[in-house]
C-alpha cells in the first residue's frame, strides 16, 4: 500500500508553519494578500499556494470555537483527476503521492471540474501555464524522507507514513482519547478513501473538511457510462443495418409495383 | 460579420501571447467558461444535422432529402471545424492539442474519447462533402472518384454514426464526473444518453432552421412536407428526453427542488417550457407540425432546449459545487464566441452558394448559369 499523511486537527495550533516549508521545499513565490476578517491566509490556495491552514471561528455549545484545518491535495487512492486527465499527465504513483506531468498536460483544466475537492489550481496568469497541485513532495518520498509540511510541523499534527498504519494509528487515538476525538476518520472512506486522512475532535461542520463527499470512488461516475460504449455502438450500427436493409427491401417492392403498374397501362 | 470575425481572430493571436487569465474571467473555481461551454459543447451539437441528416438520406433511403442533407453535411464540416480551431485557443498549451491522441492517452477519459471521435468523424465529414467539390470540378477523373466515394459512402456514413453516438453522448460523461455536485435539476444518473437524445432532436431541428434560413436568403421554396417528416423524428427523441429527465427527477426525489424559488430553478422552467414542451405541442399534432412557422418556431424552442440544457449544466448547476462566485464572460470572451460563431456563418453561407445542389431550387445566378453551360458541354 501507498504512503499517506495523518493530519490531528486537535494538535494544530494554526502557526501556519507548514504552509511556509510548502512554498520553500517546492519553490512558489509569495503572493500579494490583503487583510481579511478570516485569518486563512492567503485566504484561497492557488498555482502558487498548494496548502493553507484554514481559520473558521464559530460557536459551540455557547463558546466561541476556533478551528484550523490544514488543506492540501488529499492523494485519493481512486483519483477522479487521474481518471479524466485526456493526456494521462496526472498519475497515482506507487508511493501514494498523485502528481502531475506538466509536459503531458495540454491544460484542459477538466481535472479541476472533476476534482471534488477543488485541489487542481491553475496558471491563469501565464501565457505558458502549468496545472499546479500538492505533490506530497513526491521528490521527497522517493528519497526516503517526509513530505516539507509534515517534518516542519511544531506540534506533530502531521504524521507521514503508510496509509494502513496511519489508519490503525488514528482508530486507536479515538478509541484511547475518551471523547477527545469524534468517532470518524475522514478519508478512510470520503470518494473511497484519500492517502491523507484527518481526525477531528469536533464534528466535520465545525471545520473547513468537506462534508457532503460521496463514498463511492469518483471514476466510477463516468466508468459506468463509458464502459456501454461497445453496447451502444452494437444498438447503433444494428438499427442502423436493419433500417437500411429494411429501406431496401421496400424500394425494390415498390420499384417493382411501379414497374406492374406501368405494365398495366 | 466580417468586423466580429477579425475581431475574434485577434483576439485569439493576442491570447497566445499573454495567456488566458489577461483575456477571460476563468478561474480556479470556473476553469471552463463561455468557450467550452459555447465553442465546444454546444457547437457539437449544434452541428449535430451532418450524422442524422446522414442516416436519414442513406439508412432511411430516402433520395428526397438529398438537397437538404447536403446542406446539413456541410454545415455539420463547418461546425466541427470551427469547434476544433476555437478548442485551440481555451485550451492552455494549443501547440500539445495532438499530442495525447497520438502518443499518450488515457481511455478513462470522457475528453480523451470526445477528441479522437471529432478527430475521426472530421476525416468522414470531408469524405461526405468530397461528391460537392468532384461535381463542381466537371471532370473525367473527378467523375471517377465520385464513383468511387459513392460506392463507398454508406460505410462512412454508418461510421460517422457511430462516431458521433459516441461523442455526442460523452460530452454528457464529461459532466457525469461531478455525479451528485451537479444541481438536482439537472443531475440524471445517465446524462450521457440525455445529451446523445438532445443531440439527435437538435441536430434534425436545424436541418429544418437551415432550411428557413435558405428559403429566406435564396428565395428557395420550404419544403414543409419534408420537413415535417423530421419534426416526428425530433418529437420522438425528445419525447424520450423529456419523460426520462422527469422520470429521473422523481426517482431521484428531487422533484420538489423545480419550486425552489431562485434563479436557477426559472432557468430550468424557462428550459422544459421553450425547450421541450412547446416544441413537443407542436410537433405531436399534424396540423401544426404542417405549418411552417409553427414547425420553424418548434425547432428553434429544441435548438435552444439543447444549448440551454448544456449551458446549465456547465455553469447553473455547477456554480455552488464549484464555489464560483459570479462569473461573467469578459467583452473579449464575448467577441471571441460572437465573432467565430459569425464567421462560421459567412464560411457556410459562402460554401452553400459555391457548391452545387447545397442551396435547392430557385432562380439561377449568373454563376450557376455557367456551370449549367459547363455540364452541357461535356
Amino acid at each position: 500500500m501507498g504512503k499517506g499523511m495523518l493530519i490531528d486537527l486537535t494538535k494544530c495550533i494554526g502557526c501556519r508553519g507548514c504552509q511556509v516549508a510548502c512554498k520553500q521545499w517546492n519553490n512558489l513565490h509569495a503572493v500579494d494578500t490583503q487583510f481579511n476578517p478570516e485569518f486563512t491566509n492567503p485566504p484561497v490556495r492557488t498555482a502558487y499556494t498548494w496548502t493553507t491552514v484554514e481559520f473558521l471561528t464559530t460557536e459551540l455549545n455557547g463558546k466561541t470555537l476556533s478551528t484550523f484545518t490544514k488543506t492540501q491535495c488529499l492523494h485519493c487512492e481512486h483519483p477522479a483527476c487521474e481518471s479524466v486527465c485526456i493526456g494521462a499527465a496526472i498519475k497515482k504513483t506507487a508511493d501514494g503521492p498523485v502528481i502531475v506531468n506538466h509536459d503531458k498536460c495540454i491544460g484542459c483544466r477538466y481535472c479541476q471540474v472533476a476534482c471534488p475537492f477543488g485541489v487542481p489550481k491553475y496558471e491563469f496568469d501565464k501565457a505558458v501555464p502549468k496545472m499546479q497541485k500538492c505533490t506530497m513532495c513526491a521528490d521527497r518520498v522517493s528519497a526516503g524522507m517526509q513530505p516539507a509540511c509534515a517534518a516542519t510541523c511544531p506540534n506533530g499534527a502531521i504524521l507521514f507514513g503508510e496509509r494502513e498504519a496511519l489508519l490503525k494509528t488514528a482508530k486507536e487515538r479515538i478509541a484511547k482519547g475518551k471523547g477527545k476525538y469524534i468517532d470518524h476518520v475522514y478519508g478512510e472512506h470520503e470518494v473511497g478513501g484519500t492517502a491523507v486522512i484527518y481526525l477531528s475532535g469536533v464534528p466535520l461542520e465545525f471545520t473547513k473538511l468537506k462534508e457532503d463527499v460521496t463514498e463511492e470512488a469518483v471514476p466510477n461516475f463516468t466508468w459506468k457510462a463509458m464502459r456501454q460504449i461497445p453496447a451502444l455502438l452494437g444498438a447503433v450500427g444494428v438499427t442502423s443495418l436493419g433500417l437500411l436493409a429494411y429501406s431496401n427491401r421496400r424500394n425494390a417492392v415498390e420499384a417493382a409495383k411501379r414497374k406492374g403498374d406501368d405494365h398495366c397501362d | 460579420m466580417l468586423v466580429l470575425f477579425l475581431s475574434a481572430i485577434g483576439i485569439a493571436a493576442y491570447r497566445l501571447f499573454v495567456g488566458l487569465g489577461a483575456v477571460t474571467n476563468l478561474s480556479d473555481t470556473t476553469p471552463w467558461g463561455l468557450w467550452k461551454a459555447w465553442d465546444v459543447i454546444v457547437v457539437v451539437p449544434l452541428g449535430a444535422s451532418g450524422f442524422t441528416m446522414a442516416f436519414v438520406r442513406y439508412f432511411l433511403k430516402a433520395e428526397k432529402y438529398e438537397h437538404i442533407m447536403r446542406r446539413s453535411v456541410i454545415w455539420a464540416a463547418i461546425m466541427y471545424l470551427s469547434m476544433g480551431a476555437r478548442l485551440m485557443f481555451d485550451i492552455g498549451l494549443p501547440w500539445r492539442l495532438p499530442f495525447p491522441l497520438v502518443f499518450w492517452g488515457n481511455i478513462h477519459s470522457a475528453l480523451f474519447e470526445v477528441a479522437w471521435c471529432v478527430a475521426l468523424y472530421l476525416i468522414v465529414l470531408f469524405v461526405e462533402n468530397i461528391p460537392r467539390l468532384t461535381e463542381r470540378l466537371s471532370k473525367e477523373w473527378a467523375h471517377k472518384f465520385e464513383h468511387g466515394i459513392h460506392f463507398v459512402a454508406p460505410g462512412f456514413v454508418l461510421f460517422g454514426v457511430l462516431l458521433s453516438s459516441m461523442h455526442q453522448s460523452s460530452l454528457g460523461t464529461l459532466y457525469m464526473i461531478a455525479g451528485k455536485r451537479l444541481d438536482a435539476l439537472w443531475y440524471h444518473p445517465w446524462l450521457n444518453y440525455i445529451y446523445l437524445l438532445t443531440a439527435i432532436a437538435a441536430g434534425l431541428s436545424v436541418t429544418i432552421l437551415l432550411e428557413w434560413a435558405c428559403s429566406k436568403l435564396y428565395k428557395t421554396p420550404f419544403q414543409t412536407g419534408l420537413l415535417s417528416k423530421l419534426g416526428l423524428g425530433v418529437a420522438a427523441a425528445l419525447g424520450i428526453a423529456f419523460v426520462w429527465r422527469l422520470g429521473s427527477l422523481a426517482v431521484e426525489g428531487s422533484f420538489g427542488e423545480i419550486f425552489r424559488p431562485d434563479i436557477s430553478s426559472y432557468l430550468w422552467w424557462v428550459e422544459m417550457l421553450v425547450g421541450y414542451v412547446m416544441p413537443l405541442a407542436i410537433l405531436t399534432r399534424s396540423a401544426w407540425r404542417n405549418d411552417k412557422s409553427k414547425l420553424v418556431l418548434a425547432a428553434a424552442g429544441v435548438v435552444y432546449g439543447m444549448i440551454s440544457l448544456r449551458m446549465n449544466v456547465v455553469f447553473t448547476g455547477m456554480n455552488e459545487a464549484m464555489g464560483a462566485s459570479g462569473y461573467w464572460p469578459s467583452l473579449t470572451e464575448w467577441l471571441f464566441s460572437i465573432g467565430f460563431t459569425a464567421g462560421t456563418m459567412v464560411i457556410f453561407t459562402m460554401l452553400a452558394e459555391w457548391l452545387p445542389g447545397v442551396v435547392g431550387d430557385r432562380a439561377k445566378t449568373p454563376s450557376e448559369g455557367k456551370v449549367l453551360r459547363m455540364a452541357a458541354d461535356d
